[in-house]
């Protein structure tokens, strides 16, 4: 039987039963509820108003009455500092540009190291003999997580969020994690650790007449809509109001949750929908002690196991840099590759990069080297004809040859070579704020070391 | 059109439960009118008769009017409402522990409809026999297999609606139908079985 033959059935049935136009409960309701209350036969009230007017009068008297204790007294100021205590806030709609602060970077050639493995934290049957955010699950990595902080990370129940697992940073230091989940018509972030919420960076603040205080369950929470956005390319940024961006924070007991969503503009979803929406979210998180099947992306495959090969690293990265946790995996149904990223950073301010792209020799001209051309080297169609005005080294990369490629921007190189499966391509950016340098070596260095 | 004709409505049901929050019957009148028909409906599917229906119902408006504070104005009103009649029906169900079967109808109105002896075409008769059919096996069901079918397949939510609306998992709710469908299959397999 055809569920649409079962969907007009059931209509007959309840119709035949009892006509719509038969229905009619109001009278009797009416009557019901004028009989109990006992009064107004002009049907204008339910409850005796006088009583509850009394009764909200009496109850705005004791909080008032409480405040006012509470204001008064050095708790009662705590109390009220409280109230706003989550979001970083600034009061101002507009933020002048920040100059970079200068830190101590080398400014010679940096030196490729060999990349410590990263060590086994739990004994998982199911999680293979290292974690890592390539060839590890969202659970496996979630698992790892918690042995990391000592403490049960939340994250999204699979019953109100669909959306693919991106990745997760975990700060041991400092007790905390940052989740995020990447879907079509939404992003969710979830940060979670332990004490205070971490201050913001003032571009990350939020303007403090945004901020609603709502509750999340038993939790008093702090709920914002928008974000600050550069209004100019000094780096001056402005307050929007209306950017699909939706922050909701709160804390219970001694954790605390930033819970971060944005949409785009088509998701269809009016604001007060978001904010019930991720309150609703926010009460239901779920843990792995709950089940994997309960947790968004809890069945969600590696990265490594997605893209269908194995992914190569590399064996050795200039000192100082580390895997940025953002892992790529552009157009795995199409042409599958990753892109995984490194970083060197120092406090927290971005100074050397390093991506190396992986992909599946594709069948026609779509090549990384050619996409490196394109983005990088500014090369252009003359008379049906790509032209590049950069000329590119041969290079020798373990007995293979490949090429060393400069960028239009100096401060931009990159290395590509093919093996009998796919080509490689790891691009080395700088930022001249800082100085420091990789040389043609040592990237041909790192680059024989990626296995 | 649509939309403005849907912010229209949804602006009046604000403005009725904003009267009835303050007291004011007309309130509570225009959300009975707007919401009485699919209520009933929805509690007759799942406690098969007519008057328990309208009794559960009813009961539901006073309530709700008792309890409208609770109600956040930010959901629509329709949803949370019906979720409180179908969880009043499914417990009136157990209460009666009602196991209808067609030897047994206890509704008057359908036993009438489904042997009318109208001559009728063909194709009117076979629908007829059809609705009978599923009508008897809806009733076998266990009160909560019915209100997952009155939920999906009469008032058409979705499955990602009913996860909400139950606040069960997507997996539970899934089991839920499978069930309730494949019951309900089967009743129907046994009925066209036992009439050959």
């Amino acid at each position: 039987m055809k569920t649409d033959n079962l969907n007009s059935i059931l209509s007959d049935l309840a119709e035949t039963a009892k006509p719509a136009v038969q229905i009619d409960l109001w009278p009797a309701l009416k009557k019901s509820l004028t009989a109990n209350n006992g009064q107004s036969k002009r049907g204008k009230s339910i409850l005796n108003q006088t009583r509850v007017l009394r009764h909200a009068a009496f109850a705005a008297l004791v909080v008032l009455a409480a405040l006012a204790i509470l204001l008064v007294t050095p708790q009662g100021q705590t109390f009220a500092q409280t109230l706003m205590k989550y979001f970083t806030t600034v009061s101002q709609r507009s933020i002048p540009p920040v100059p970079p602060t200068p830190v101590p970077v080398p400014t010679y050639s940096l030196e490729a190291v060999l990349v410590p493995q990263p060590t086994i934290s739990m004994d998982h049957q199911d999680c293979g003999e290292r974690i890592s955010p390539i060839s590890s699950t969202f659970v496996c990595q979630l698992q790892d997580a918690q042995e990391k902080l000592g403490f049960v990370v939340k994250s999204f129940p699979a019953r109100f969020v669909q959306a693919p697992f991106s990745f997760m940073w975990v700060d041991q230091e400092h007790r905390l994690i940052q989740m995020r989940f990447r879907g079509q018509q939404a992003s969710y972030d979830l940060d979670q650790g332990l004490g205070d919420f971490p201050k913001d960076c003032s571009g990350c603040a939020i303007y403090k007449e945004a901020v609603q205080l709502v509750r999340v369950g038993e939790y008093q929470a702090e709920y914002a809509r928008g974000i600050f956005i550069f209004t100019d390319d000094k780096g001056s940024m402005g307050w929007n109001p209306d950017e699909p961006v939706y922050h909701l924070r709160w804390k219970e007991n001694e954790h605390w949750y930033s819970f971060t969503m944005s949409t785009g503009q088509f998701a269809g979803l009016k604001p007060f929908e978001i904010q019930a929406k991720m309150i609703r979210i926010a009460e239901n998180l779920v843990s792995l002690d709950q089940g994997a099947d309960q947790l968004t992306a809890g069945s969600q495959p590696s990265i490594q196991d997605s893209a269908g090969f194995t992914i190569k690293e590399p064996g050795l990265l200039p000192e100082g840099f580390q895997q940025v946790p953002d892992v790529s995996e552009s157009d795995l149904t199409t042409a599958p590759r990753v892109g995984i990223g490194y970083e060197y950073s120092v406090n927290g301010q971005w100074v050397n990069s390093l991506t190396l792209e992986q992909m599946l020799i594709p069948t026609d001209d779509k090549t990384l080297r050619r996409e490196f051309a394109l983005v990088y080297q500014n090369q252009t169609l003359v008379n049906g004809n790509w032209v590049n005005a950069n000329t590119d080294e041969e290079v020798q990369i373990n007995a293979v040859t490949g090429y060393y490629l400069e960028g239009a921007d100096p401060n931009i190189s990159a290395l590509y070579w093919r093996d009998d499966e796919r080509e490689y391509l790891l691009i080395y950016q700088l930022n001249p704020d800082f100085g420091g340098r990789l040389d043609k070596e040592t990237l041909i260095s790192i680059a024989e070391s990626i296995k | 059109m649509t939309s403005s004709k849907s912010q229209r409505a949804y602006l009046d049901e604000q403005q009725a439960i904003a009267q009835l929050k303050q007291g004011d019957l007309n309130g509570l009148e225009f959300l009975v009118q707007q919401n009485q028909v699919q209520a009933v409906h929805s509690a007759y599917l799942i406690l098969g008769e007519r008057a328990s229906a309208e009794d559960v119902v009813q009961t539901a408006f006073l309530k709700i009017a008792r309890k409208i504070n609770q109600f956040n104005p930010k959901y629509p009103f329709r949803p949370w409402f019906l979720r409180i009649v179908i969880n009043d029906a499914i417990k009136a169900a157990k209460r009666q522990q009602k196991s209808v079967s067609f030897d047994k109808p206890a509704d008057e109105a359908v036993l009438d409809w489904l042997t009318d002896k109208t001559p009728r075409p063909e194709e009117l008769a076979e629908a007829s026999d059809l609705r009978r059919k599923v009508w008897t096996a809806l009733q076998q069901l266990p009160p909560e297999q019915r209100a997952v079918i009155v939920q999906r397949h009469f008032l058409e939510m979705s499955e990602a609606e009913m996860v909400e609306k139950l606040e069960r998992p997507a997996s539970t709710v899934k089991w839920w139908l499978h069930s309730a469908r494949k019951s309900l299959k089967a009743l129907l397999a046994g009925e066209n079985h036992e009439n050959r």
